[in-house]
């Protein structure tokens, strides 16, 4: 494999390259694509702080776990422009990221000035998923009818739509309740965001979508729950993704309840890991049958000073777990060391499926003439303990903590230079590229226009009613304070309109019989479908 | 099929004497003679304990000869006015006569009382307060067996065989059919007032046509305004159904609107008025809808009030969503009606509704399961553990959605109620699967008929039209010809669907939905093998369409008695305006309640003590890093307000924590105190 100016120029045996070419024997190893982190947030504003790790500790960790590419999210101030907030982080990137990085923008408000933002992201700015709430009540989470109006606009743009999904509503209520019974350790955290709700709005968003016909994509795919939902949806036709991140593969919710404030505290992420053992190698398994698609790291961390803001009240606990350094090595560990996933698959999870759904393929995620030339050099025999003391990031705390991973990246090789070898790290930082995304990739969109077409609906032509029309009192029968209220259930229409042709006598006819009994010689008969007035109904 | 389940009756002339083939009951009973009229029968309680082993079925197979003496007299139906003297009166004349006779093709025989006893019963009324059935076959939810039934002043007083009864009572000869608990409707919309209209079937009308289809209890569904009290609204539906109801009934009340009069109301309602199910819905934005933190608070106080919650669901939003999408195609006709309500939405409704339901450990009801899907995750729930309910009503269970798409635009509209009927033409089919396997328990009708001249308020516009399909007559003969006929339930899980799991639920068991001494004699005499063609020609409603138009049913009703009197034999309908009576329900039912008071004492939550935490806490006074314009106005993602500022910490003093922050600080790690360090609190 010959690698210059950043892209892969030949592929091949006995390659004829140019002199002055740095050659690495790769011995037979595994040579991989780079990892693509499709969900990170490295410049996470909550309560007044930052996460603990900015686009340059982020992305040097990412290279040290073998990602090339990560995917962050814009997390715009309900109500402040999305455009504002793009170039932020745009910026912040730019100046820091040492690998090549995408944005998602998340929607923590909709209105209607949004949608001209939204056109000009996906059209000028190379945006081309959104991420939307259904939890954060009274922050960022948005209603079923917002949702809809979202999701037809965003189908409309040609964009992926990410979904953060947990019921908000209920996790409020949840929350009260948890903090009236006295608990407000990170156990109530858990407790009060039952893997229930998030399973529940996983089942919303792909009901909402399946009516939109839009492909929807799950964020953060924390329980059981949540991913059968999603498998089940998917065998019986919307177009859903789940994306399990390293935290909900590599371990589970039971460290909530740990005794250790600090340790129980940096576990905090929404939604939030299941307190069920059983369920990383549940989520592992869907992964490598395809019913789970994409691996992120949801990489969001706080120091423990930063969490101790949530000291006696788990609600303020910053939420965010590690696991971008970590991600590639735990997929390896669990699914393939363990014999579910073929190293193929493993490459599809990490890092192909991203770039197709993310329309960024063949130009991330293939090792192909042309691509990008982000490579990684596998080893899948070399174990490695995880713990804090040797991480990247910044934080005190690994969640991973002493978890022994076999198969670690050797050599990672992003935009053609060499930044990770034998354990050093060699990055510069402000070198990562901004990677800009079309709107409709085809992964997602080619069978969303197909089914727009084959799914036409029509209206059946028959002829005009024209029985007798029921004619509602003025006063209504039974007393009411306000019959102007009433309308129809589901719209404020005008009720029909009256017929002023028609006097009241010879209607009110309808009206006496009513409370007779049956009077089978009336039988209102509507004309047969072609008596008259066939009209444009159709 | 029905010569296999009256096998008895064709097949067995020369089997032995019935004294002989019961061991239990050989012994008999020495006759005495009883005082009056008016006196209890002494003894007439003893003895009368069912043995089981004497009972069982397959023993008692052998042919009673009084039947089938009696079926030799009288082949064929007979109306019950002319009555024979000899054969009246508290016989076991008859069982000792054993005059074998050629099976005829049952029927039922009604014998009135002449003579001195209709001289002693002062009105015609009371002439049918003494009912005995003789010759019947028992079946309740759990057995069957042949039993005979004496029934007096509204109540079953004596069940077993050789009863000892007073005279001046009328007899039916059941002949070896079924009988069978009556059957009770759970969701009628009988006399409902909608956007200035009413339902054309009122109380009297619909309760006949539930008498006529062999349902003798209905609950019907309060439906206050929005603006007006649940209490209000319940006093006006008692008012109109006590006046015209001719069976039993129940009332659930719906909760149009959610605030603290309202849970006052429900607490009201519940201790005082006899109602204990409530309705939510949600859809209906805008008007009935509830949000799902009005939904997690209404469960929570229904919950511990020992209630029942049932939930009208489909998503509402999305419904108004895709309703204007639909107008503005331009589908106008009842075809929009279901494009706009896909089942999905249904389903999605429901999964909302059990996880609303489990947080807060409170029993859910789905009211009109009408969509596999719908059902399916029903019976996901419930392999959970969750405790949830599921009624398909009459029109799921018996045809589909496709009429919609009816040319006929009167056809199309008849069909229309929300949920939805499914397109989907196997639904009726996998729904009576789900009856039958115990996955959904109990039936409706959802009857709320509108005529058609009430319909066609919506003919430019689907959304206007009223929303409503018949179905109290037909409920119990479909269900009948759907899943019994073809196999998939047994007679006994039939009396469990129709009746016996709502007086459970409900907790009117075992007064209601059971055959058994000291319940009310509501019940039916089936004939599994009479066919009906359904047509609105003779249906009861006052609707110009049937729904179920042209479908031939197996099983009817022959003989329906209700509160001890004949409301219907061999066609004719004998009711009574105004003679139902409201049927208390009274909480904590314990076919429901029981697990959700277990679970509740296990469900205790308990924190985790561990020392506080005494570590650098992040200063959040300071500057926010991230530069946002409008830093203060960031909140807690879940709270308002932004958490107290600790005013004896300096900023300077904590400020230091944020140097280190760009930089790792492996060496520096905060370890927080290990549990024992100090100030263990009282947290948990």
């Amino acid at each position: 494999m010959h690698l210059e100016g950043g892209i892969i120029k030949q592929i091949g045996e006995n390659l004829v390259v140019p002199g002055g070419v740095k050659v690495i024997e790769a011995n037979g190893r595994m040579v991989i694509p780079g990892g693509i982190d499709v969900n990170t947030y490295l410049q996470k504003p909550s309560q007044g702080m930052t996460a603990a790790d900015d686009f340059f500790q982020g992305t040097r960790a990412a290279l040290a776990g073998g990602t090339t590419m990560i995917i962050d999210h814009v997390v715009p101030e309900p109500g402040s422009s999305l455009l504002a907030s793009f170039e932020k982080w745009h910026e912040a990137a730019d100046t820091k990221s040492c690998c090549d990085y995408s944005l998602h923008v998340d929607i923590t408000s909709w209105h209607d000035g949004i949608r001209e933002e939204l056109e000009v992201l996906v059209q000028d700015k190379g945006i081309n998923s959104f991420q939307v709430y259904m939890a954060y009540k009274d922050l960022y989470q948005m209603s079923d009818s917002q949702l809809y109006e979202a999701f037809t606009f965003l189908k409309g743009l040609g964009a992926v739509i990410l979904v953060h999904a947990e019921n908000g509503d209920l996790i409020v209520q949840g929350q009260k309740r948890i903090l009236e019974l006295g608990i407000t350790g990170p156990e109530g955290h858990a407790l009060s965001r039952p893997e229930g709700v998030e399973a529940e709005a996983v089942f919303r968003a792909i009901t909402i979508a399946g009516r939109v016909n839009c492909p929807v994509y799950i964020t953060k795919v924390m329980s059981k729950g949540a991913a059968d939902v999603i498998a089940l949806a998917r065998k019986k036709g919307p177009l859903v993704f789940g994306e399990p991140i390293a935290a909900s593969l590599g371990t589970d919710g039971t460290s909530y309840w740990s005794k250790n404030w600090a340790k129980a505290a940096a576990f905090v992420t929404a939604p939030p890991l299941s307190p069920d053992p059983t369920t990383p190698d549940h989520l592992t398994s869907l992964l490598a049958c395809g019913d789970l698609q994409v691996t992120g790291s949801g990489h969001c961390p706080y120091s423990t000073a930063q969490k101790a803001v949530g000291k006696d009240n788990f609600t303020l606990i910053p939420e965010g777990v590690n696991g971008v350094e970590e991600r590639m090595a735990i997929v390896w560990d669990k699914a393939v060391a363990s014999g579910k996933m073929d190293e193929n698959q493993f490459v599809a999870v990490t890092s192909t499926n991203a770039a197709k759904i993310f329309n960024v393929y063949p130009r991330k995620g293939r090792l192909a003439v042309g691509s990008d030339a982000d490579v990684v050099i596998w080893d899948p025999d070399r174990a490695k303990t995880i713990t804090a003391k040797s991480h990247k990031s910044a934080v005190e705390y690994n969640i991973f903590e002493g978890m022994e991973c076999r198969g670690s990246p050797l050599v990672v090789i992003s935009q053609g230079k060499i930044v990770f070898q034998d354990g050093s790290l060699s990055v510069s930082k402000g070198l990562g590229r901004f990677i800009p995304r079309k709107p409709f990739p085809e992964h997602l969109y080619q069978r969303v226009k197909i089914r727009s077409k084959v799914h036409g609906l029509h209206g059946v032509s028959r002829g005009m009613y024209d029985g007798p029309v029921y004619e509602v009192p003025a006063t209504p029968k039974y007393a009411t304070p306000a019959p102007s209220a009433k309308c129809s259930p589901s719209k404020h229409q005008p009720p029909p309109i009256r017929n002023l042709h028609q006097s009241n006598f010879s209607l009110s006819g309808a009206q006496t019989d009513d409370h007779n009994p049956r009077r089978t010689g009336h039988r209102i008969v509507a004309p047969p479908g072609g008596r008259s007035n066939i009209t444009s109904l159709g | 099929m029905a010569s296999g389940r009256r096998g008895w009756d064709s097949s067995h002339e020369d089997d032995l004497p019935v004294y002989l083939a019961r061991p239990g009951t050989t012994d008999q009973v020495p006759r005495q003679k009883y005082g009056g009229m008016f006196c209890n029968v002494e003894g007439a309680y003893e003895s009368k304990t069912l043995d089981f082993d004497a009972l069982s079925v397959g023993q008692r197979g052998a042919k009673t000869p009084r039947s089938s003496q009696s079926s030799a007299r009288g082949p064929g139906p007979q109306a019950g006015a002319e009555g024979d003297p000899a054969r009246r009166g508290p016989g076991l004349e008859e069982s000792r006569d054993p005059a074998p006779a050629s099976p005829a093709p049952a029927g039922v025989e009604i014998r009135s009382a002449t003579g001195k006893e209709v001289l002693q019963n002062l009105g015609p009324k009371d002439k049918s307060d003494r009912l005995l059935i003789k010759g019947g076959r028992i079946v309740n939810d759990d057995q069957s067996f042949y039993a005979d039934i004496y029934m007096e002043d509204g109540l079953i007083k004596q069940i077993g065989d050789n009863l000892i009864v007073p005279g001046g009572v009328k007899t039916i000869e059941a002949n070896g059919k079924m009988v069978i608990p009556g059957g009770i409707d759970v969701h009628t919309h009988f006399q409902m007032p909608y956007k200035g209209m009413t339902t054309v079937d009122d109380f009297f009308q619909g309760t006949k046509a539930a008498l006529a289809g062999g349902t003798t209890m209905i609950i019907d569904h309060v439906v206050p305004e929005p603006e007006s009290g649940l209490t209000e609204a319940y006093e006006k539906w008692r008012e109109w159904a006590d006046g015209k109801s001719c069976c039993d009934y129940a009332l659930h009340v719906d909760i149009t609107h959610w605030n603290d009069s309202v849970k006052q109301e429900v607490q009201n309602l519940i201790k005082d008025k006899g109602v204990n199910s409530f309705m939510v819905y949600m859809a209906y934005k805008d008007m009935y809808q509830v949000s799902n933190t009005e939904l997690y608070e209404i469960f929570s106080s229904l919950g511990e009030l020992g209630a029942i919650a049932q939930v009208h669901a489909e998503n509402g939003d999305i419904i108004a969503q895709e309703q204007t999408r639909m107008l503005e195609m331009g589908i106008t006709g009842p075809e929009g009606h279901v494009l706009s309500r896909p089942e999905e939405l249904e389903a999605e409704a429901v999964f909302r509704a059990i996880t609303i339901a489990s947080q807060t450990n409170c029993p859910l009801y789905i009211t009109k399961v009408m969509s596999k899907s719908a059902a399916d995750l029903i019976s996901q729930a419930r392999k959970k553990g969750n405790v949830v309910f599921g009624e398909p009503i009459t029109a799921s269970l018996g045809t589909d959605g496709t009429h919609y798409w009816s040319k006929n635009w009167a056809k199309a509209a008849a069909f229309v109620t929300s949920p939805p009927l499914s397109p989907d033409p196997t639904t009726p089919d996998y729904i009576n699967s789900l009856l039958a396997s115990g996955d959904l328990q109990l039936s409706g009708s959802a009857h709320c008929t509108f005529s058609t001249a009430q319909k066609a308020i919506g003919k430019d516009n689907f959304t206007a039209i009223p929303e409503g399909t018949n179905g109290v007559e037909e409920r119990m003969s479909v269900i009948w010809d759907k899943a019994v006929a073809t196999g998939k339930m047994d007679e006994n899980q039939f009396v469990a669907v129709t009746s016996t799991n709502a007086a459970k639920i409900f907790n009117l068991y075992p007064r209601k939905g059971r055959i058994s001494v000291g319940s009310d004699s509501d019940l039916v005499i089936w004939d599994p093998d009479a066919v009906k063609i359904v047509s609105a020609k003779n249906h009861q409603s006052v609707a110009e369409y049937n729904i179920f138009e042209g479908m031939e049913l197996r099983g009817a009703p022959l003989v329906v008695i209700c509160q001890g009197k004949i409301m219907m034999e061999d066609g004719n309908l004998h009711v009574t305006q105004g003679a139902g009576r409201f049927i208390p329900c009274s909480p904590f039912s314990d076919y429901v309640y029981k697990r959700i008071k277990a679970r509740r004492k296990m469900a205790d939550l308990h924190a985790v003590p561990r020392g506080m935490y005494d570590g650098p806490v992040f200063d959040l006074t300071t500057t926010p890093k991230g530069g946002t314009p409008a830093g203060s106005t960031r909140g807690s993602p879940t709270r308002p307000n932004p958490p107290v500022r600790n005013l004896h910490q300096s900023g300077f003093s904590l400020s230091g924590t944020q140097v280190d922050e760009g930089v790792r600080s492996a060496s520096k790690r905060i370890v927080a105190p290990p549990g024992g360090r100090s100030n263990i609190t009282s947290l948990s």
